[in-house]
């Protein structure tokens, strides 16, 4: 990778209070370089958006130095950091009734004259901002019959239309339904590959955006920032240390975070594909945890790929079934008396489909 | 290209409102509360001598600047209230909420009921005993004196909430004194007070529109050389900064701009009821968009016309004398801001 495009020097970050300096994370030496996906990961509260908002330049650091593009941020005019650095923030964008395009070309603000007028390069730039973020059809639509993924991708052509080197995203998918999250997390994703941009956004996606970064700024409430890939922050347990609390933990398999299981009964899954997952989901669901060693485990299913038929051993006893219904009424029975549970008996309707 | 039928949309009425605006402007010289036929008027304004010699007075000295007053004032509160929506994303926002116009009414207060106390005497006599004049300048020194320390703390806050609030709470905390000073007040005082807070575009003269006219041309001004920061706002202040934008500079330089137009106005026409709330939202629903650059002549022509509509009502229901303005502007601004909030949908209000 080039050479950073933001680096900071011991920068702490907080807020100022009737001139009281109330430090929130500190003794930061982070780096982006173009090209780079960054994630910024904490629980609420541990100072991401405070962080994102002092790298942005509309806050002003405590101690320490933020160099955008090798220059001082506080010594960019507002003007030309614009050009360097653009915000996606977590507050939903209403503009009024302006059409998305019109939207998208307030981006262009750094780049025209006093009078707002666009030149010809400046409409290409717009069109190609909206064509990046694939929004060609909402073009003309009003901004205010947009629905807030439409919204926020067009918020995110905006950016690009300023031509930044940076984009800088506050938790960019927090009021989004899961499909738009995903599509904008991807779109970031190709964003910051195809067009060369540094990206560093929060988020509380923690499977998404581990599967999903570069890099990861891991914000512990320890007041410290680690930084490194995904994996080798799994790896050595610095995401779980961040995220586990008593009653939820982190799982490295799943990358998600589970309600805690430590008395919880262990159930191992055999089987590939579809069926094996479904059965893990159902069985999780039912306060099992489910461990890859079938000598640990209690209670054993076997399933088939397609999850049409389980098989599951149980303090000696075989029981098997059809469907998940079964499935769940069984693993419930089990794990509440710990006793081998009655044979389970499909519902009729289901087994007729088994 | 996107965006042509808003264009044309934008041409269409801002083209039919400088027709109105033209109209209300020939009406408000033809009428008034003595006849005067139209080819006469039509003379007196060529050049040519009148029938009637009082017919040159009254077209000349009292019509065409009451006209003129009330197009200036009904430009001037509309963009007032335009630039203070926009700033501070509030759909409720006029130039009434900086405690502008308290400020102003402290003014003309102090001078007309304060006349008969030490300083009143002392402030009246140095400039006229309560005349029209001394009145103007008490309303201006007001208004400004209101306005400083509003803008001294919004120079320092981040959140337009917060001056939206701190204007608020200081137009209350100034309304106090001014009902210090009526309590204290004779009857011919209160007399002469209510009858400035009815609100008139009545009695500005040429000298006073010397300083009126080119007051408010630079506070129209203002607005129109920042309609592209004002667009930026409409993301709002954080966005707009991320964008390039200067926002403590452009908030100092919109709420001077905004002051000078509403103090201006309370100070030579009273209190003017409504239309800065509700030229603003008349002319987003016209026009369909936020984009400033259509916004701001939309304002200025809507503001112009509603307020000499206004003043040729206030004329022709007040069968004698003339009915107060403010109950005009009341009747006509309050229904309309009511059917735009209900006809348009989510959003409409905001920028």
């Amino acid at each position: 990778m080039s050479a950073a495009i933001i680096k900071t020097a011991r920068l702490t970050v907080g807020y100022r209070r009737r001139r009281r300096r109330q430090p929130i994370l500190g003794g930061l030496s982070l780096s982006v370089a173009p090209g780079e996906m960054v994630y910024v990961l904490g629980p609420n509260g541990v100072g991401k958006s405070t962080l994102l908002r002092t790298l942005a330049g509309l806050q002003r650091p405590l101690a320490g130095r933020i160099l955008v593009d090798s220059n001082d941020l506080s010594h960019i005019r507002s003007f030309d950091l614009a050009r360097l650095i653009g915000v996606v923030l977590s507050e939903r964008v209403s503009v009024g009734a302006l059409l998305a395009r019109q939207m998208v070309a307030l981006g262009r603000y750094a780049h025209i004259g006093w009078d707002g007028r666009l030149t010809p390069h400046d409409h290409e730039v717009v069109d190609r901002a909206i064509e990046a973020v694939r929004a060609e059809h909402l073009a003309g639509r009003d901004c205010r019959e947009l629905s807030d993924g439409e919204g926020q991708r067009l918020n995110l052509a905006r950016v690009l239309a300023q031509e930044p080197a940076v984009i800088i995203l506050d938790e960019p998918t927090a009021f989004l339904d899961l499909s738009s999250r995903i599509e904008l997390t991807a779109l970031l994703r190709r964003l910051a590959r195809e067009h060369g941009l540094a990206v560093i956004a929060s988020t509380h996606d923690l499977d998404l955006a581990l599967r999903n970064a570069d890099s990861v700024w891991l914000a512990d409430p320890g007041r410290e920032v680690r930084c490194g890939t995904p994996e080798d922050l799994i790896l050595n347990g610095a995401v779980a240390k961040a995220f586990s609390t008593a009653h939820v933990q982190f799982s490295s398999e799943s990358l998600c975070l589970h309600v805690a299981a430590d008395q919880a009964p262990v159930a191992t899954v055999n089987g590939l594909g579809l069926g094996a997952r479904l059965a893990t989901t159902a069985l999780e669901r039912e306060g099992y945890r489910i461990v890859s060693e079938v000598s640990a485990a209690a209670l054993i299913i076997n399933i088939a790929d397609d999850g049409s038929r389980w098989q599951a051993l149980h303090r000696g006893a075989n029981v098997s079934g059809t469907s998940f219904a079964a499935l769940a009424a069984f693993a419930r029975r089990a794990a509440m008396v710990g006793e081998p549970a009655a044979a389970a008996v499909d519902p009729p309707s289901l087994q007729a489909k088994g | 290209m996107v965006g042509r039928a808003g264009t044309k949309r934008a041409i269409f009425v801002l083209s039919g409102l400088l027709i109105v605006t033209a109209a209300a402007f020939v009406l408000s010289i033809l009428v008034g509360s003595v006849a005067i036929p139209i080819d006469q008027i039509g003379a007196i304004l060529t050049g040519h001598e009148p029938d009637r010699a009082s017919w040159a007075i009254i077209v000349g000295e009292v019509r065409l600047p009451r006209a003129l007053t009330a197009l200036l004032a009904g430009a001037a509160l509309g963009i007032a209230g335009l630039q203070m929506q926009t700033m501070l994303r509030n759909p409720l926002a006029d130039p009434f909420v900086l405690g502008i116009t308290s400020g102003a009414s402290l003014g003309v207060a102090a001078v007309v009921l304060g006349v008969g106390t030490t300083a009143g005497a002392i402030f009246g006599a140095g400039l006229g005993l309560a005349g029209d004049a001394a009145i103007a300048a008490a309303a201006i020194i007001g208004a400004l004196l209101a306005l400083a320390p509003v803008l001294a703390i919004s120079a320092r806050v981040n959140n337009p909430a917060t001056v939206l609030i701190i204007g608020l709470m200081f137009g209350y905390a100034v309304q106090a004194f001014v009902t210090f000073l009526v309590v204290g007040s004779s009857l011919e005082q209160l007399q002469r007070w209510i009858s400035w807070g009815f609100g008139s575009f009545t009695g500005v003269t040429w000298p006073q529109l010397a300083l009126f006219a080119p007051l408010l041309l630079i506070g129209i001004a203002i607005a129109g050389a920042s309609t592209k920061p004002l667009n930026a706002l409409l993301l709002g202040e954080n966005y707009a900064r991320s964008m390039g934008l200067n926002a403590r500079r452009m908030r100092l330089l919109t709420l001077t701009g905004a002051s000078i137009l509403a103090g201006v106005v309370t100070a030579f026409c009273g209190p003017i009821a409504f239309l800065g709330v509700a030229i603003p939202h008349v002319a987003r629903a016209l026009t369909g968009t936020s984009d400033h650059r259509v916004l701001v002549p939309a304002v200025i022509l809507a503001g112009s016309s509603l307020a000499m509509i206004a003043q040729i009502v206030a004329l022709v229901v007040g069968r004698d004398g003339m009915l107060p303005l403010n109950a005009v502007t009341s009747i006509i601004g309050a229904p309309i801001v009511i059917v735009v909030v209900l006809r348009t949908r989510r959003g409409a209000f905001v920028g």
